[in-house]
């Protein structure tokens, strides 16, 4: 979705609540446009600057997709995960291989529902602001939304690298021996490129050997790069980072997509997180799409947006984190 | 041959009768003190608890609670919308506690309710006080002054001088034991809460 698009929504929302939001208490028309102009440029600003939807491609999901069980009315879903294979033997002739009988491993998703805090307003007084009133209205929401959805997804994955009391089991990612590993290290010597193809290196390490294809890093450490020389970058690369900077020189980058992030209370400077291809990670569900709720009786103004997601990380073996010292 | 039974969603419930639900409503979703990821340290659905210095519900009653405001746990920590199953991003970030649940939501001691709960002790009968049962196997129930499961006195009766009110009451029964129409057996009564001060 380009920018400008992005600007034109929210120009569009903007005229949208300046228009109808003093004809709301008589036209409930004009409360459905307001929540629907908003609601649209919530959900695009979302997919464009959230890093939980670029590292794990959201799927819509309904009702019917659900699983039902027998202790809960919570809306779940189950997940099958590949199966492992014990692996061919060589046998001699007129041997026969071993059985095995075959099970599957299953993943339960449950959904959560997001809700930013209820904005309460009199209408006299928001009109008094110079700011245009659907900065006022939707921002606020967008950011409270991204925050916590972003926030727990790196909560989650911290969580599980740190083989927490949580996740003691299938999802501890095992070394090819069968022994538990540890997918997140702290690497001496700063940000250098011996230390990146390292920091690759380290999923590669678990059973899975699965390969990073995303890191996420805050604009702070990401600028770091910009630091590499010629000697460690080569070719004009050096001189075009120089002159236009690491972010909009490098969208493939040590043959990883890169995505960098300004929360950096979530993402904390000098760390990395590698992430496989989705297939491999998990899986982002939305039940219900990010919807802003308006409501406006007599003078005041209510409003609060929220949303409906599971999902996350179904094989630990398929991110990592690397801290640099 | 013996049947297993399956635990059903109607096994342990607070049932808000009147007074739920508003946009408005004094209610609170808080995390469970001690919560581990045991079914033993967990608390089920009509449980009664209080807010502790951390912010964190505290199943029961006892000494430590005393005139604590009382909290009703609406759902359990292990229900889907409060656990985090391996993986899942059910933890809330903001609040960051160490087992990643997302906290349960409870309704508030004072507000304005009746309530249905399958979490009691003894046989409370209507118009009885009930508080917060101070016996270990019966934590997080509501019981009698004396019930046959255990005291739920708050703290030794230390100022018998002045007598009165030295148990914090948490609702004042509206029936006595009663199915409800899951058959299971429920208490009902009114929120109210009277300090013991």
């Amino acid at each position: 979705m380009a920018l400008e698009h992005l600007s034109d929504m929210e120009k569009r929302a903007n005229q949208v609540v300046r228009q109808h939001i003093d004809q709301m208490e008589f036209n409930p028309e004009s409360t459905i446009k307001v929540a629907r102009a908003t609601s649209d440029y919530i959900r695009m600003k979302l997919r464009e600057e959230g890093f939980l939807r670029k590292i794990l491609p959201a799927q819509t999901i309904t009702g019917d997709d659900l699983t039902k069980q027998v202790s809960t009315d919570k809306p779940s879903k189950v997940v099958e995960l590949e199966p492992d294979s014990p692996g061919a033997m060589s046998i001699p002739f007129g041997e026969f291989p071993s059985g095995t009988y075959i099970y599957g491993k299953r993943w339960l998703v449950t959904f959560s529902r997001i809700a930013t805090p209820m904005f309460n307003k009199d209408v006299a007084e928001l009109h008094d602001y110079d700011l245009d009133i659907r900065q006022v209205i939707s921002d606020n929401a967008l950011k409270d939304l991204q925050a916590e959805e972003d926030g727990k997804f790196i909560q989650t994955i911290n969580s599980l690298l740190s083989n927490d009391t949580m996740n003691q089991d299938q999802s501890v990612p095992y070394g090819p021996g069968g022994a538990p590993i540890t997918l997140w290290k702290t690497l001496s010597g700063g940000l250098t490129r011996e230390n990146v193809v390292e920091a690759k290196k380290l999923m590669m390490a678990a059973g899975a050997r699965l390969r990073p294809q995303t890191a996420l890093v805050n604009q702070k450490t990401g600028i770091e790069f910009e630091k590499w020389t010629r000697e460690e970058v080569g070719g004009d690369m050096a001189q075009n980072i120089l002159v236009n900077g690491w972010a909009s020189e490098a969208t493939k980058w040590c043959s990883l997509n890169w995505i960098t992030t300004i929360k950096d209370d979530l993402v904390p400077n000098n760390s990395m997180f590698l992430f496989a291809a989705p297939e491999f990670l998990g899986r982002l569900y939305f039940l219900e799409d990010t919807t802003m709720f308006v409501k406006r009786e007599g003078p005041m103004l209510s409003w609060y947006a929220y949303e409906m997601l599971g999902g996350g990380i179904a094989n630990a073996a398929a991110v990592s984190r690397v801290d640099f010292s | 041959m013996a049947y297993k039974n399956l635990t059903q969603m109607t096994a342990n419930m607070l049932d808000p009768v009147r007074g739920w639900w508003d946009e408005r409503q004094l209610s609170r979703v808080v995390p469970v003190s001690g919560y581990d990821g045991t079914t033993a340290t967990a608390v089920v659905a009509g449980s009664v608890g209080f807010l502790n210095a951390s912010g964190q519900f505290v199943k029961g009653g006892g000494a430590s609670a005393r005139n604590k405001m009382p909290l009703f746990a609406r759902g359990g920590i292990e229900e889907n919308d409060a656990v985090r199953y391996q993986g899942n991003l059910a933890a809330q970030k903001a609040t960051q506690v160490a087992q990643g649940e997302v906290g349960i939501s409870c309704l508030v001691g004072t507000g304005a309710y009746e309530l249905g709960t399958t979490e009691y002790a003894g046989t409370p009968a209507a118009g009885d006080l009930l508080m917060a049962s101070t016996a270990a196997n019966t934590a997080g129930k509501v019981a009698t002054f004396a019930t046959s499961s255990g005291t739920s006195l708050y703290i030794a009766n230390a100022d018998a001088a002045i007598g009165a009110n030295t148990n914090q009451v948490v609702g004042i029964a509206t029936s006595g034991v009663v199915k409800n129409q899951y058959g299971v057996n429920m208490v009902y009564f009114y929120v109210n809460w009277w300090p013991a001060i």
